[in-house]
């Protein structure tokens, strides 16, 4: 058993989960539950939780793709000239791929976090503003928790291609 | 390819992954954030959380043992019970199996508490008498306690899984 393979494989898939489950969290119950309640619990969360969320969720990103990398190069039988070539290196491209995008619209929504966190602190932006905020978060995030699916799916079924 | 175990594949690790990234990110960001936020905006948020967040969690939890169980017997259809007691993965399987059905569990009873908190957060019609507040600093933490638990089972689980295949 080559030990080295298999922490990094456990290591991958632990990130990669939470990852994806923080990601479909945020947008599916916790920014449309946090909308429907008051402006005062959204700055007050904002404030709280904003820095925290891009924290975990970047770090998360981070590792599962260094990892990921790290498991293309070590896994018997395969390296990264097969990218691109075959069913295998096909599905592991469309997932990362698919991983760098939503780690870029992650970021994109970290921007619009902070600004809508920066326009509830000062109340200097308008109502107008602040729902055009709210609308790009909340896009943002449904796409990248559709990006993190596809990652996941095409990663999770590219022995068997 | 063998499109049935492809599909059944997916069917048991998206919703994993769905249940181990939202049990973690809820036990170790959003609650201990909310317990700093406190009443009355804390337990509001918490109640108007609770359905969604349950049919998350319920729902990824059960397709996850459920299409488990599914896939263990299509990849060992002559004799599951039989690898699963006397071979390297076997063991792993039922063991990641144990520690799954335990943090279920224990995600339940801490959704239990965070349902008594919002229940007492929505009986309030002003700020809570010390008895009250005490009561929901109490099931806080414990529904609190308890996820962590749980979200730590699940994950150990998700490890055992994943080292089946390479022992």
């Amino acid at each position: 058993m080559d030990v080295g393979l298999v922490v990094t494989r456990i290591i991958h898939i632990v990130s990669g989960s939470f990852w994806m489950g923080a990601a479909i969290y945020l947008a599916v119950v916790l920014e449309p539950k946090i909308r429907s309640t008051s402006v005062d619990l959204e700055r007050q969360l904002l404030n709280r939780i904003s820095k925290l969320n891009s924290l975990w969720i970047t770090s998360a990103a981070v590792v599962t793709m260094v990892t990921g990398m790290a498991l293309v190069s070590t896994t018997p039988n395969h390296s990264f000239s097969d990218l691109g070539n075959g069913g295998w290196g096909t599905m592991i491209l469309v997932g990362l791929i698919a991983s760098v995008m939503a780690f870029v619209v992650s970021g994109m929504a970290g921007a619009f976090t902070a600004k809508l966190r920066r326009g509830l602190e000062s109340g200097d932006a308008t109502d107008e503003q602040l729902a055009s905020y709210r609308r790009g978060l909340s896009t943002l995030g449904y796409v990248n928790a559709v990006l993190v699916v596809i990652a996941v799916g095409t990663m999770a079924t590219a022995r068997f291609a | 390819m063998d499109a049935e175990i492809v599909i059944l594949r997916l069917l048991h690790i998206l919703p994993g992954a769905t249940w181990v990234g939202s049990a973690v990110f809820l036990a170790f960001v959003v609650q201990p954030a909310l317990a700093k936020t406190g009443p009355p905006h804390a337990p509001a948020l918490m109640a108007n959380m609770l359905k969604p967040l349950m049919i998350v969690l319920h729902g990824s939890a059960i397709m996850t043992i459920v299409f488990g169980i599914v896939m263990a017997f299509r990849v060992r259809p002559d004799g599951l019970f039989d690898v699963l007691w006397s071979t390297n993965w076997g063991t792993m399987i039922w063991l990641g199996f144990l520690f799954s059905i335990v943090a279920y569990g224990i995600g339940n009873v801490a959704g239990l508490s965070n349902k008594k908190m919002a229940d007492i957060g929505k009986s309030l019609t002003g700020p809570p008498n010390p008895e009250q507040a005490a009561e929901m600093t109490k099931l806080r933490d414990r529904a609190i306690l308890l996820a962590k638990i749980g979200a730590l089972g699940v994950v150990t689980a998700v490890a055992l899984m994943a080292f089946a295949q390479h022992v």
